[in-house]
């Protein structure tokens, strides 16, 4: 962020503002799945996971003057700390005890549902922490030193967290592997 | 299951289930720029960044060439 101060001319505050908002449609496009993926397994239901996806946003844009100048995985992991804290926040926690189940609002095909359900519980069964190494590594592709870097935690914790959280989530989500019995 | 089997099961799956298609990221992005222009601290905050006095960034909001969600929403400063 340009430092807009009295010798700053307007033509420059309206170019940097406008490449400012153009900037922070890239960082939302570019991380939106990771924070949605995040939400949904903290929420109830696909409304108030959209809800929390974009109060975290609109936190990152009062912030996108500081946030701007880090590199993607501070930001990534500004992100995630900004998502956990609204998750925490108690009036939300209120609101959130009295929706229901996420496949309760999916309405696309069956087999659609049965996964997105079979997921959802399957993660339900994890602790939140693992749940976010989970989807770092698995939605996101990233490996055990970039989802330490989100989440401030050791590489060697990560790869024994995920190691754990895989042969927990192994029993239930077989008969979704190739030739598994649905 | 071995390891490989059990990595590409989750990642199909749970790529599978958290999967955003171009639609419904567009419509995410949409319903946060709504957001964000109805949000006015959200907008104070964006405009404190740029160090300008209340009275300066009333004059320059004014001008044609300033973006017009500035004007809509930083008219109320």
């Amino acid at each position: 962020m340009p430092k807009g101060g009295a010798n700053t001319s307007e033509g420059s505050l309206v170019s940097y503002c406008e490449t400012a908002m153009t900037d922070f449609e890239t960082f939302y496009r570019a991380n939106v799945r990771m924070v949605q993926a995040m939400a949904l397994t903290r929420t109830a239901n696909t409304w108030h996971a959209e809800d929390l996806t974009q109060d975290t946003f609109l936190r990152a844009w009062q912030h996108y003057h500081q946030l701007s100048g880090w590199e993607p995985a501070a930001q990534r992991a500004w992100l995630v700390r900004t998502l956990r804290n609204l998750t925490t926040d108690e009036w939300r926690r209120a609101r959130l005890a009295e929706t229901a189940p996420v496949a309760d609002q999916v309405s696309d095909g069956a087999t659609q549902t049965d996964l997105r359900l079979d997921v959802a519980n399957a993660l339900r069964g994890l602790a939140e922490l693992d749940r976010d190494i989970v989807l770092l590594r698995y939605v996101e592709g990233m490996n055990s030193r970039e989802i330490g870097e989100v989440l401030g935690m050791p590489e060697g914790t990560v790869r024994r967290r995920l190691s754990e959280s895989r042969a927990a989530l192994a029993g239930n989500l077989a008969q979704w592997a190739p030739g598994g019995q649905r | 299951m071995r390891k490989q089997q059990l990595d590409d099961l989750l990642a199909a799956a749970l790529g599978e289930a958290f999967h955003l298609p171009q639609g419904v990221e567009d419509a995410l992005w949409e319903g946060f720029t709504r957001r964000r222009s109805e949000d006015r601290t959200a907008w104070r905050a964006f405009g404190d960044a740029l160090r300008l006095s209340n009275l300066r960034l009333r004059a320059a909001i004014s001008r044609p060439a300033w973006p017009a969600a500035f004007q809509q929403n930083l008219a109320w400063r």
